[in-house]
């Protein structure tokens, strides 16, 4: 098994290397001098040539690219070109909370998209599957943020139940994480009922049927296992699309994370928290990647006995 | 020296009355799929209203100019969706947003379209280390949220309608190549494109008149798809500041502007944000009802 | 003493996409206390379809029973409720699936896939006692009983037909029906599976009702033999009726080839011209007439009705007025 999760981690080394490259190649295009950023309008010439070399803008492209990442190893990703703070610190303190609603929201989605999607493939054709498939249709097609909005309208400002700004406690991440709920539960309903429908059509259930078992013990012994290996790796998929949609939604909800650091550092010109809070967040999700990739090995003995000997 | 085309035409001509049938039979199936056609009914709604905005609204005088004695109406006959806090008319503002949306959306789709075909053509025709080299880049490209991606193009290109097509092709760029690439994969040891090469076609013209219009289902399924999400990502953008510019009327931007007033005036974000429903919907049952027509194994 | 089973008039069909399919149309048969069956015919014949019919085990949306009994032990099963129905299942009945390499469920270890047929039919059993019937069954059917707690995936296809077999046979039931246990298998494995199921049938003393497509097969393991067609069984007879007799229908004479002897050992079937009605669109009359080369008129405007002769039975019009004594 450690062969394998070593053979992972290897792989997603080359990814990282390409994502870096390509976000450092894009941010490069920046037109303006950050020299003359960082010391005002009013900069002399010499002023901002000494500091051109000092930050190393002076070389070449490649060059800096390799710098970046060598210092980027050491967990050092520069200046903010604003506050002249590390953007780690920065970074750190706000990554915590997007990545606590995209785990709500997911987690949420699961514990009820799943169940309908099992529901819905059980009962298939029948009132319930109809309407599920009705509403999964509705959600896909729904922005996050304007049903954050419309939550906000209803559950905070007219009903008063959830604060409609920020998240001192709890009550704070209910309406978040439920607008980010409902968009990735759409593809939990629908992912769940289609690969449950194929199971149940699996010669399997047939054996377990010839044996005499309930419907319910089928269902529960039978066709769950089978049906949540696939939606696991939805579940990974779909993080990456949360991590997207909560920082979208975090402009709705005033939550400091990094979606709102984005939008201020892009529309500052502050190009090394950009970068970081990109790479940040790239690397992330990658890593949920990676650990879902780990859970289906651990739980598909199929992967499984590739890895493990079985002791005979 | 004459003969080769001659045959070449016949050929063509029985293509072309074998994909007449198929078609009937992809649209017969299409047409009997009630949400499929609804998804087709709201799509020709939005393009009318989108093309003939016009007709109902003046694009200066209703959504451009600020008008302060008329700000926060209410929804009334005269103004069907109520003013926002300039005074310009909501329904006009909504009208000429979907152009907006349907405009830099197809541009969009058609750019990566380009591009992807492009990168996907040439992978998948002359395969080896070009195909192995080009396809690990798209790899790494889809591995980064598209999300992310368009953030940081608009970081570096700044705000603006044609840098939102950039960012947002840039994205959807890796999905095309896949698609064609897989199509051509699939038709490239086929007969008729080696008896194409026997009677001395270029390269490029049987890519493009050969294999092509073979890959055109799954082209189509994944253009109409990915407009539903372009859609919400324009809307995404421009709602966090980072789209097209507050002027425009933009169904995103609008949401944001009217975010301030949501409280007392909440016709201001509900139709604005019922429009971005129905847009994406159209599309995403148009691109389901698609796949199923061109694939009925598929269906469940 | 009663039969065993009894099957009088089935008829199965299937509804879907508009039309009405004829799987089964007609069958009667019995089976007694300890005998093999061969059920023989082409794909599409109706032979699964009547064995999932006796498990009730019909796809629940489209497959349905319309007409007819089943008598199992004396109780008719097609009235039977669903809960009466898994009592029976796995334990006085059980089947073999034709594909033992997606009859098993993946993701549950085999020794446990074995257990839950004693689970579910021996409720007293503890969890130890379940652990040694499981050793037992495994060492019957020639398996190491150390690789229960390993996966489907980790055997190979003989192996994997074994453990389907373990399942079939975990309660000792008194009917088992296999839906061409050995075709999904390498011959040489083939023989293997045939002759452990043969041991066990004598040593359990199992009713069987064997579906397949292989005439040697059925010359070597069984006691009676019904071949069908469209649905219907046109001959019925004991292993020396149907491979030693000399009259037979059309269809089982062009099945053969020529008609072989227990000695000859004739595998393979011979392809007759045309090919089987669409069960969708049955024909009238006898519904082999347009393949058959002794029809004659009569044959395409009345079904014919089953003559019997002793033990043997041939549906078709020339025998009508008994047989003629050749001897």
């Amino acid at each position: 098994m450690l062969k394998y999760i070593g053979k992972r981690i290897l792989m997603m080394i080359p990814v990282v290397l390409g994502i870096s490259f390509i976000i450092f190649s894009i941010l490069a295009l920046t037109p303006g001098d950050p020299a003359q950023m960082i010391l005002g309008e009013n900069a002399s010439l010499e002023d901002i040539q000494q500091l051109r070399e000092e930050m190393g803008l002076n070389e070449n492209f490649l060059i800096r690219y390799v710098k970046y990442m060598a210092d980027a190893v050491r967990l050092d990703f520069g200046e903010s070109y604003r506050t002249s703070l590390p953007v780690v610190e920065e970074i750190l303190t706000r990554l915590p909370n997007t990545f606590s609603l995209a785990f709500f929201g997911i987690g949420l989605s699961v514990v009820i998209g799943v169940p309908i999607g099992i529901i819905s493939a059980v009962k298939q054709y029948s009132i319930f599957d109809t309407v599920s498939l009705g509403l999964a249709l509705i959600m896909t097609s729904i922005p996050a943020f304007w049903l954050g909005l419309m939550l906000l309208l209803v559950f905070a400002l007219k009903l008063g139940w959830f604060p409609a700004i920020g998240i001192t406690d709890w009550t704070g991440f209910v309406l978040p994480s439920v607008t980010l709920a409902i968009g990735s539960m759409a593809t939990m309903i629908r992912m769940t009922r289609s690969t449950m429908l194929e199971v149940i059509r699996e010669d399997y259930i047939r054996t377990a049927r010839s044996k005499g078992a309930s419907e319910g013990r089928i269902i529960r012994r039978h066709e769950l296992r089978n049906a949540l290996l696939p939606i696991i790796t939805i579940i990974g998929i779909n993080f990456g699309l949360q991590m997207g949609g909560a920082m979208i939604c975090e402009t709705v909800f005033s939550i400091p994370g990094m979606g709102s650091l984005m939008i201020t550092s892009v529309r500052q010109k502050d190009v090394p928290m950009v970068m970081a809070a990109v790479l940040f967040v790239a690397i992330a999700i990658s890593l949920i990647n990676l650990l879902i990739d780990i859970i289906y090995a651990f739980v598909d003995p199929r992967i499984k006995s590739q890895y493990v000997k079985t002791s005979r | 020296m004459k003969n080769p085309k001659v045959e070449n035409k016949a050929g063509a001509v029985a293509v072309s009355t074998k994909k007449n049938s198929q078609l009937a039979a992809i649209m017969k199936r299409y047409m009997k799929n009630k949400l499929a056609v609804f998804g087709l009914i709201l799509f020709l709604l939005l393009v009318v209203l989108a093309v003939g905005a016009d007709l109902f609204a003046d694009y200066e005088a209703d959504a451009i100019t600020q008008n302060m004695q008329n700000r926060l109406q209410p929804p009334s006959a005269e103004h069907l969706f109520g003013t926002d806090q300039y005074g310009r008319d909501v329904f006009a503002r909504v009208l000429f947003g979907g152009r907006i949306s349907l405009w830099v959306g197809t541009a969009t789709i058609l750019i990566s379209l380009a591009g992807g075909a492009l990168i996907g053509a040439t992978a998948g025709y002359y395969g080896g280390k070009i195909d192995n080299v080009l396809m690990r880049i798209m790899d790494v490209f889809l591995a980064i949220p598209s999300i992310l991606l368009a953030i940081s193009i608009v970081a570096a290109l700044g705000n603006g309608m044609m840098n939102l097509m950039i960012a947002l092709s840039v994205s959807s760029v890796p999905r095309f190549a896949r698609i064609v690439r897989s199509s051509i994969l699939t038709v490239k040891g086929q007969e008729f494109i080696e008896a194409a090469r026997a009677y001395g076609c270029r390269n490029g013209k049987i890519i493009v008149y050969h294999i092509l219009p073979n890959a055109i289902g799954p082209i189509i399924v994944q253009a109409t798809l990915s407009m539903a999400s372009t859609i919400l990502m324009i809307s995404s953008l421009s709602f966090v500041g980072l789209g097209l510019p507050s002027a425009i009327p933009e169904w995103g931007s609008m949401l944001s502007e009217a975010k301030e007033f949501m409280r007392y005036e909440p016709y201001l974000i509900t139709f604005p944000g019922i429009a971005i429903v129905l847009a994406v919907m159209a599309f995403n049952l148009i691109g389901d009802g698609l796949r199923d027509a061109l694939d009925p194994k598929l269906r469940n | 003493m009663e039969h065993l089973l009894e099957i009088k008039n089935l008829h199965v069909v299937y509804k879907g996409d508009g039309a009405l399919v004829r799987a089964v149309n007609g069958v009667d048969l019995t089976l007694d206390r300890g005998e093999t069956l061969g059920l023989v015919g082409e794909t599409g014949a109706g032979k699964t379809t009547t064995a999932l019919a006796i498990m009730r085990l019909l796809p629940e949306r489209t497959g349905s029973i319309q007409e007819g009994q089943i008598l199992l032990d004396g109780n008719d099963i097609t009235k039977a409720s669903d809960a009466d129905m898994r009592v029976l299942r796995g334990s006085l009945v059980s089947m073999i699936f034709q594909d033992p390499m997606t009859s098993l469920n993946p993701t549950i270890r085999v020794g446990e896939q074995v257990g839950e047929v004693l689970e579910l039919h021996h409720k007293d059993l503890g969890k130890e006692e379940i652990e040694k019937r499981v050793d037992e069954i495994f060492k019957l059917v020639g398996l190491p009983p150390e690789r229960k707690s390993e996966y489907p995936h980790q055997f190979s296809g003989g192996m994997r037909q074994r453990i389907v077999i373990a399942i079939a046979l975990a309660c000792q039931p008194q009917l088992l029906l296999a839906d061409e246990p050995t075709t999904a298998l390498d011959v040489t494995i083939q023989a293997q599976v045939l002759e452990l199921m043969q041991r066990l049938k004598e040593k359990l003393h199992t009713s069987t009702i064997l579906i397949t497509h292989d005439l040697g097969v059925v010359a070597e393991t069984c006691d009676k033999v019904a071949i069908m067609y469209a649905g219907e069984i046109i001959e019925i007879g004991t292993v020396e009726d149907i491979f030693e007799g000399r009259e037979h229908h059309p269809y089982t004479v062009g099945l053969f080839g020529s008609i072989p002897d227990l000695e000859k050992k004739e595998r393979r079937l011979h392809p007759i011209d045309g090919m089987m009605p669409d069960p969708a669109y049955l024909p009238e009359g006898c519904k082999f007439h347009d393949r058959c080369p002794k029809a004659t008129e009569r044959c395409s405007a009345q079904a014919p009705s089953m003559h019997m002769w002793e033990s043997h039975g041939i549906r078709c019009h020339l025998f009508e007025s008994g047989r003629e004594k050749t001897e």
